[in-house]
C-alpha cells in the first residue's frame, strides 16, 4: 500500500511540474550596455578585451576597507597610469612569457585609489593583493609621470613613487606565480632570521643579513617577490651596484671581507635560484625581462 | 497533498504592482532626474563634520552623461566629477572620481590621516513638494546635506562669500580696534562674544547665561549676504542664526524673522573664561609663537634691532620649576631678544608679564646683556618694556581651546590696538 502512495506522490510531482509553459515575461536583470567615457573606452581596449581584467577607478566603497579614510583617483590620471603599467608590467611579461601566460595570471581585477591609505601608526599601504584575483593600488593622484622640466634632482625625487607602485605591482604578481607553482623548498633554507619584526631593520640592515629589502625577513614567500620585484625594477647595472656595494664592518669599523662575501653570495644564490625557476617554470628569462623593464623606465626617467 | 498543491500555487498577491528590481530602477530614475532637473544646479552647504567643522559651499551641476561640474567658495576653481546613482539599500549618489568635493574625504587634508570626517556617498532622504530642495543624507553617518536649486546669480554670489570671511577675521582693516566681536539681541540679557576660527570655519561663542559662563563651539557658513551659524543660538527662547553684512555700519545684522539684533565690534568682552590663564600660561605649559601682530604692536617693536627687522613673537613659559621663563622678540635674521618674565595670574584670563630681566643668547650680538639693555635703555626700547610689561596685564582672547595648540589673542590692556595672535598664520593679516 506504501510503495503505490509513493508511486501516485511521484506522478503527481511529475505532472505537477510539466503540466504547463508559463510566460516568464521580459528579464529583469538589466542587460544594456552601459554608457562608456574616454577613460572606460581605453581599459577595454587594452586590459578588458586582450586580459579580460576588469579596472574599477570609480569609487565603489565595496571594494574598499570601510574603516579608511580614502578618496577616488582623479581621472585624467588614469589612462597615463594604466599606459605606464602595461609598459612596465603587462607588455614585458607578455612579450618574455608569452600572451596566453599573462592571460592566464594576471590578476582580474584592478581596483584603484588616489589617496594614500594610512594605518593607525601613520605608516602607508602600497597595494594590496587577495589571492591572485584582485589588486588594489593607492596613491595614484600622487604619481606623475610628467617629468618634463625637471632637473636631475626632481626627475628622482618623481620617479620615487613610480618605481614605488610598479615595484608592488611586480612583488604583488610574483605572489601569483609562486602560489600557482611554489618555488623550491631548497630557497627558504638559503637565509635564517625570518621575523615578523622585520620593520625594525632598515634595507642595510637587511642586505648585510643576506636579505635584499627589510621587508624580506618576514618570511621566505616575501623574499622571494621582493627578491624579483627589486630585480625586475631596476637596470642589471644597478642591481649589480647594489650587491657589490654591501661591506659588513668588524668592531674596528674595518671591512669584514668574509662576512661582506657571505651576504653577497646568499642574495646572489637567490638571484640564481629565481633566474631558474622562471626559467624552468614560466620560460622567462628575467635577465631579458629586467632590461625590456628598465628600458622603458630609462625612458620615462629622462 | 493539500501541502503538494499549496506549494505548486504561484499566484501569490504582491504588495506592489512592480518587482523589486524594476521598483529599484524607477527610484535610480527618480533621483537622477531630479538631480538633473535644475537649469542652473544646485548650491550646498556641506558641513563635513558639523560638531567640528564649519561649511564648505558647493555649487553643484549634475548632467545626464554622469558628469557634475562644480565650484566651491573657498577659491574660484571650477572642477568636475564623474557621478553616478546606484541602488544599495536606496539609490545613492556617489561622487567617483577625484574632484573638489573628494576633498571632504581626503587624509592629506585636516586631520592626518582621517581627513575632515565627510562622505562620497549620499542618499536622498525627501524632496520639496516644489522640487526646488533636495534633501541628502550622508550614507554611513547619516549626516545632512541639502542641495538647493541654484540660480543664474548663484555662480557670481558664490565669489563673494570670501569676502564676509574677510570681514570676519578682519584681515584688510589696519587698525583692528574695538576688538570685541559681539552680538547682541532685543530680548536678550547678555551679549555674545564670537572669535572665529578661519582654519575650522567655526565660532567659539563666550556668554553669560544666569551668571555662569557659557562656551560653545557653532560651526558656521557664508552665504553672499554674510554668514549663517549651523544651528540656532537661542537665549531668553530667542534663536539666531542668520547674519546679512551691513557695509556702512561695518556690522553684521540679525536676519531671522521677527528678530532685531547685530553682531559688532565693541570695546567690552562679555564674558570671562574660567582657567585661561592658568591653562595657557600656568605650570606645565609650553608657550607658542605669534605671526600675527596688530600694525600698532608691530610697529612699536620693528626697528628696535638696528640690523634686522622684526619677525614674530613668543612665549616660552614651561613648566613652573624651569627658569628662565621668556617673553621672545624674534627678528628676520633668527636672532632673538629674550625679555625674562614671571607669567602671573591677574584675573582668570587676563596674565601679567613681570619683568625680571633680559636673558642672553648664545650668539652675538644678543648674548651681550650691555648691547641688550643699550638697546632696551632707547626711547623705543621703554616704550616696549612698558607695554609687554605693563600691570594691566594681557587679556587672553581665545580661538580655539584644544589640549595642545590652541590658538588665542593677546590684547594689552594698555592699549588694545595692541594684540598678537597665537596658533595661527593668517597671510593677509599682518
Amino acid at each position: 500500500m506504501k510503495k503505490i502512495i509513493f508511486l501516485f506522490f511521484s506522478m503527481s510531482i511529475l505532472f505537477a511540474s510539466c503540466d504547463k509553459e508559463e510566460d516568464l515575461g521580459k528579464s529583469l536583470i538589466d542587460t544594456s550596455t552601459p554608457e562608456l567615457n574616454d577613460v572606460d573606452e581605453w581599459i577595454r581596449e587594452n586590459y578588458t578585451y586582450p586580459y579580460n581584467v576588469e579596472v574599477k577607478y570609480k569609487w565603489d566603497n565595496s571594494e574598499l576597507d570601510n574603516t579608511k579614510i580614502l578618496t577616488p583617483t582623479t581621472l585624467e590620471r588614469v589612462i597615463p597610469f594604466l599606459d605606464k603599467m602595461k609598459g612596465i608590467w603587462v607588455d614585458p611579461y607578455a612579450s618574455n612569457g608569452g600572451s596566453d601566460f599573462m592571460k592566464a595570471f594576471i590578476p582580474k581585477q584592478i581596483v584603484l585609489v588616489g589617496s594614500h591609505n594610512y594605518n593607525d601608526n601613520g605608516s602607508i599601504v602600497l597595494g594590496q593583493a587577495e589571492g591572485g584575483r584582485k589588486i588594489t593600488i593607492f596613491d595614484l593622484n600622487y604619481i606623475n609621470f610628467d617629468l618634463s622640466g625637471m632637473n636631475d634632482w626632481e626627475r628622482r625625487k618623481a620617479m620615487e613613487p613610480i618605481l614605488r607602485v610598479f615595484k608592488t605591482m611586480h612583488h604583488e604578481f610574483g605572489h601569483i606565480l609562486h602560489q600557482t607553482i611554489a618555488y623550491p623548498v631548497e630557497y627558504k633554507k638559503l637565509t635564517i632570521g625570518y621575523t615578523s619584526n622585520w620593520m625594525n631593520f632598515s634595507d642595510s640592515d637587511a642586505r648585510k643579513m643576506g636579505f635584499i629589502t627589510a621587508y624580506s625577513l618576514l618570511n621566505p614567500d616575501e623574499d622571494f617577490v621582493e627578491m624579483l620585484s627589486e630585480f625586475l625594477t631596476r637596470s642589471n647595472e644597478e642591481w649589480n651596484e647594489i650587491i657589490d656595494k654591501i661591506e659588513i664592518y668588524d668592531d674596528s669599523w674595518n671591512t669584514d671581507e668574509a662576512a661582506s662575501e657571505k651576504a653577497r653570495g646568499q642574495i646572489r644564490q637567490k638571484e640564481k635560484m629565481i633566474a631558474d625557476y622562471m626559467l624552468q617554470i614560466w620560460k622567462i628569462d628575467i635577465y631579458k625581462l629586467q632590461a625590456d623593464i628598465a628600458e622603458v623606465l630609462d625612458e620615462l626617467g629622462n | 497533498m493539500l501541502v503538494l498543491f499549496t506549494a505548486c500555487d504561484n499566484d501569490f498577491e504582491s504588495e506592489f504592482d512592480l518587482a523589486p528590481d524594476e521598483r529599484a530602477g524607477i527610484a535610480v530614475k527618480e533621483f537622477k532626474d531630479a538631480l538633473n532637473s535644475s537649469e542652473h544646479g544646485w548650491l550646498t552647504h556641506y558641513y563635513p563634520n558639523p560638531t567640528e567643522l564649519g561649511s564648505f559651499s558647493y555649487l553643484l551641476k549634475f548632467d545626464a552623461t554622469g558628469v557634475v561640474s562644480m565650484n566651491w567658495d573657498y577659491y574660484d576653481f571650477p572642477d568636475e566629477s564623474e557621478y553616478s546613482v546606484k541602488m544599495f539599500e536606496k539609490p545613492v549618489l556617489i561622487f567617483d572620481t577625484y574632484s573638489k568635493f573628494s576633498k571632504m574625504t581626503d587624509p592629506e587634508i585636516g586631520i592626518p590621516g582621517q581627513g575632515f570626517g565627510g562622505e562620497l556617498e549620499f542618499s536622498m532622504t525627501k524632496k520639496s513638494a516644489d522640487g526646488d530642495t533636495l534633501y541628502l543624507a550622508e550614507r554611513v553617518s547619516g549626516d545632512p546635506m541639502v542641495l538647493v536649486k541654484a540660480t543664474a546669480e548663484t555662480p557670481v554670489q558664490l565669489r563673494e562669500y570670501v569676502k564676509h570671511t574677510k570681514h570676519i577675521e578682519r584681515s584688510n582693516e589696519q587698525v583692528v580696534v574695538p576688538f570685541y566681536f559681539n552680538l547682541s539681541v532685543e530680548g536678550w540679557d547678555a551679549k555674545v562674544n564670537m572669535v572665529y576660527s578661519g582654519d575650522k570655519l567655526i565660532a567659539f561663542l563666550n556668554y553669560e547665561d544666569g551668571g555662569v559662563s557659557k562656551h560653545e563651539l557653532m560651526p558656521i557658513n557664508f552665504t553672499h549676504e554674510g554668514f549663517e551659524f549651523h544651528h540656532a543660538l537661542v537665549l531668553n527662547g530667542i534663536g539666531v542664526r542668520s547674519f546679512k553684512y551691513d557695509e556702512a555700519k561695518n556690522q553684521f545684522d540679525v536676519m531671522d524673522a521677527g528678530v532685531t539684533g547685530a553682531f559688532k565690534y565693541e570695546m567690552d568682552y562679555t564674558a570671562e573664561i574660567d582657567g585661561l590663564t592658568d591653562k595657557l600660561f600656568g605650570p606645565r605649559t609650553f608657550g607658542g609663537s605669534a605671526e600675527i601682530i596688530s600694525p600698532k604692536l608691530f610697529n612699536l617693536i620693528d626697528g628696535i634691532y638696528p640690523d634686522s627687522g622684526l619677525n614674530f613673537l613668543s612665549t616660552d613659559t614651561y613648566v613652573a620649576s624651569w627658569f628662565p621663563r621668556t617673553f621672545n622678540l624674534y627678528f628676520e635674521n633668527w636672532s632673538s631678544l629674550d625679555i625674562k618674565v614671571n607669567y602671573n595670574k591677574k584675573t582668570e584670563d587676563v596674565v601679567v608679564m613681570e619683568f625680571l630681566g633680559y636673558d642672553t643668547g648664545w650668539s652675538a650680538p644678543f648674548d651681550d646683556l650691555a648691547y641688550i639693555e643699550g638697546l632696551m635703555a632707547t626711547e623705543k626700547g621703554q616704550a616696549i618694556k612698558a607695554i609687554v610689561t605693563s600691570d594691566k596685564g594681557w587679556t587672553i582672547v581665545p580661538i580655539e581651546l584644544k589640549e595642545y595648540g590652541s590658538s588665542y589673542y593677546l590684547v594689552s590692556n594698555e592699549d588694545p590696538e595692541m594684540y598678537m595672535c597665537f596658533g595661527l598664520t593668517y597671510e593677509d593679516d599682518v
